[in-house]
């Protein structure tokens, strides 16, 4: 199996990579001298207490002590050995467990005789982050070749994007403003990335606009007719003012993916079908862009049901455990996220008749115009 | 709300999708009762358990009840499953890396969990990892199936076909199914990733606060971690149902 990795051709280049991606591993992982906290290496762990924590309606849980020795790696305290103590639980809900070789943040005071005694405030998590980005973009380069590289490159352009979107939103710009502009811009970039420059991306993302436009007026409807839901229950709730801009702002973004990826393949069958018999009837051209669009859409809305909902089980579970009834946490927790999936979902829907209309209307009218151009 | 745009969804649905819409629907409707069930389930069973006896229950339903007993079928399960279980391994060794379980520090302060026992007997780490895999099993099973299946069509019409050509073949359709999947999870992650950021922001958290934090590795590990197991499960489901066409027909 030949891929752009085990390429003869490309031996030099993959030797390069795996050089630089070790290099960035072990630099972010010694990295300690450029933070201002406190970092502190665990050499050894030892668990010297355990306690059972009653709780009013559930059974008891594990709670143990571990005594962590630690070797600060930076600051004052450099090269000092320190003993701190760490509280955990079983099913480390609110606890962290820490094992030897993990970096910690740790804050340190300094006592009556020299003693240094602390506690761990986090755990340095950059390596953590670095390792799966370069998994991440492994993967990508191993299945998908060079489409991978150029998937990776958009992908961190469209994170660039929301980060300069984001600054502009600190600095006091409307983020209605600002959402717009982001997918404005990040549909472009995206689809040029995927198909290129030409005809079918023109009806891609004229289409992908126009769903989600009509999204965003179903979803404003809806709400027009019915009792607006109680932002401040959302996750991530930092400041009230804007939450329904914000809320309504996510949920296009969310679905902007899917409705792409349906715009494309529809486009460029649209496309090669129409080139291939230009003068096809419309209810055939309807016909078969029906069968081609059912394919995609169902595993796209599977995809979006698993995204929104699989983060929320924690929270379920811990609720569950603490004898809340379903129903309960169901009307409480999930109405945005339900809310999100069904929006997103409409959206995949509409994007296959909004885009075979597009596509229809701007090859198949557009040359009847020319043609009676020509004609004349 | 929420009845009103399920309403229209339900419609839309069968309006536009005709017959295939409510078999989709129907499916849907499985991967729903699937998630609630383990997560009913999930009180009192090990969560690695649990997801692996979903993981073949969902292959059994989508890959065997929908497209019977063959060799693309048989070919993805292997593969399915396969790669549920490394991604299993990794997710589990990286989540360690970085502690991905628990709450996360926004979490941590929020008004309805804060006055909530948290003495839950469960392992949340475990949890986290076993929702990742459940989560993208279905996107592992359509990109297997399209693999597969697309091979198969070369292999039927050609049979002398060389081995090279069919994986060949495979990994060209696996890469553009995969890019539309990642691209779906990741805009739907992008729409997270902003409240949050919006938050970072308001907390005045500098780069390399953000970076060592527990929410950002949390959403940042799963969209990475489901976008390499389908990345893998290409090759993987090209390789596997190479060889057993070849050793079958052999």
């Amino acid at each position: 199996m030949k891929t752009v990795l085990f390429n003869k051709k490309n031996l030099i280049f993959t030797v390069l990579f795996l050089c630089i991606s070790i290099i960035i591993v072990i630099f972010v992982y010694n990295d300690e001298d450029l933070y201002n906290k406190t970092i502190a290496e665990v050499k050894h762990t030892k668990n010297t207490d355990k306690f059972e924590q009653k709780s009013p309606n559930m059974k008891n849980e594990k709670y143990y002590t571990q005594t962590l020795t630690c070797k600060v790696l930076n600051g004052k305290y450099k090269g000092k050995k320190v003993y701190i103590k760490n509280n955990y639980s079983k099913s480390e809900v609110k606890t962290e467990r820490y094992e030897k070789g993990d970096r910690v943040f740790v804050f340190l005071t300094e006592g009556n005789g020299n003693e240094i005694s602390g506690h761990v405030t986090g755990l340095k998590r950059d390596t953590a982050v670095v390792v799966v980005i370069l998994m991440f973009i492994y993967a990508m380069i191993i299945a998908a070749g060079v489409r991978g590289i150029a998937f990776v490159v958009s992908s961190l352009i469209n994170v660039g994007l929301l980060y300069v979107g984001l600054d502009l939103y600190a600095k006091g710009t409307d983020i209605m403003y600002i959402c717009y502009a982001f997918i404005i811009l990040s549909v472009i970039i995206s689809l040029v990335f995927i198909s290129g420059f030409g005809k079918s991306t023109l009806i891609s993302i004229v289409s992908v606009f126009a769903v989600v436009f009509i999204t965003g007026a179903i979803y404003k409807t809806v709400l027009a007719f019915s009792e607006a839901p109680d932002y401040i229950m959302m996750e991530y709730v930092s400041s009230p003012n804007d939450l329904n801009k914000l809320f309504f702002m996510e949920i296009l973004v969310g679905c902007l993916g899917a409705v792409m990826d349906v715009a494309v393949s529809v486009s460029e069958t649209a496309f090669a079908i129409l080139k291939e018999n230009p003068n096809l009837q419309v209810s055939d051209f309807r016909k078969s862009m029906k069968e081609l669009g059912n394919d995609v859409t169902g595993t796209m809305i599977n995809i979006l049901f698993y995204s929104y909902f699989c983060g929320t089980v924690p929270m379920i579970l811990v609720q569950m455990k603490n004898k809340y009834k379903f129903s309960y946490i169901c009307r409480f927790n999930l109405p945005f996220e339900l809310t999100r999936f069904l929006t997103g979902s409409i959206g995949i829907i509409i994007t296959i008749p909004v885009t075979a209309f597009i596509a229809w209307f701007i090859l198949y009218r557009m040359k009847t115009f020319s043609g009676k151009k020509v004609s004349e | 709300m929420n009845l009103a745009l399920f309403i229209i969804f339900i419609v839309l649905m069968i309006v536009i999708g005709g017959n295939r819409g409510v078999m989709s629907l129907m499916a849907l409707l499985g991967n729903v009762i699937v998630f609630f069930a383990s997560i009913y389930v999930m009180k009192y069973n090990d969560p690695y358990k649990l997801v692996l006896i979903d993981i073949v229950f969902m292959c059994l339903l989508t890959l065997i009840y929908q497209n019977g007993v063959n060799e693309k079928t048989i070919s993805a399960l292997i593969s399915v499953i396969s790669v549920a279980v490394v991604l299993i391994f990794i997710s589990k060794y990286i989540g360690h890396l970085g502690n991905m379980g628990g709450y996360n520090e926004f979490e941590m302060y929020e008004d309805t969990l804060m006055n909530l026992s948290v003495n839950i007997k469960i392992s949340l780490p475990d949890v986290a990892v076993a929702m990742l895999v459940l989560g993208v099993t279905g996107a592992l099973i359509d990109i297997s199936v399209a693999v597969t299946s697309s091979i198969y069509e070369v292999w039927v019409n050609n049979k002398d076909v060389d081995e090279k050509e069919l994986l060949k073949t495979g990994m060209y359709l696996g890469r553009s199914i995969l890019g539309s999947n990642i691209n779906t999870m990741w805009f739907a992650c992008i729409g997270e990733f902003l409240l949050m950021f919006i938050m970072f922001r308001r907390y005045e958290y500098s780069f390399m606060t953000l970076i060592n934090s527990k929410a950002f590795f949390q959403n940042l590990a799963t969209i990475m971690l489901s976008a390499t197991g389908c990345a893998i499960v290409v090759p993987v489901s090209a390789v596997v149902f190479v060889k057993l066409v070849k050793r079958n027909k052999a």
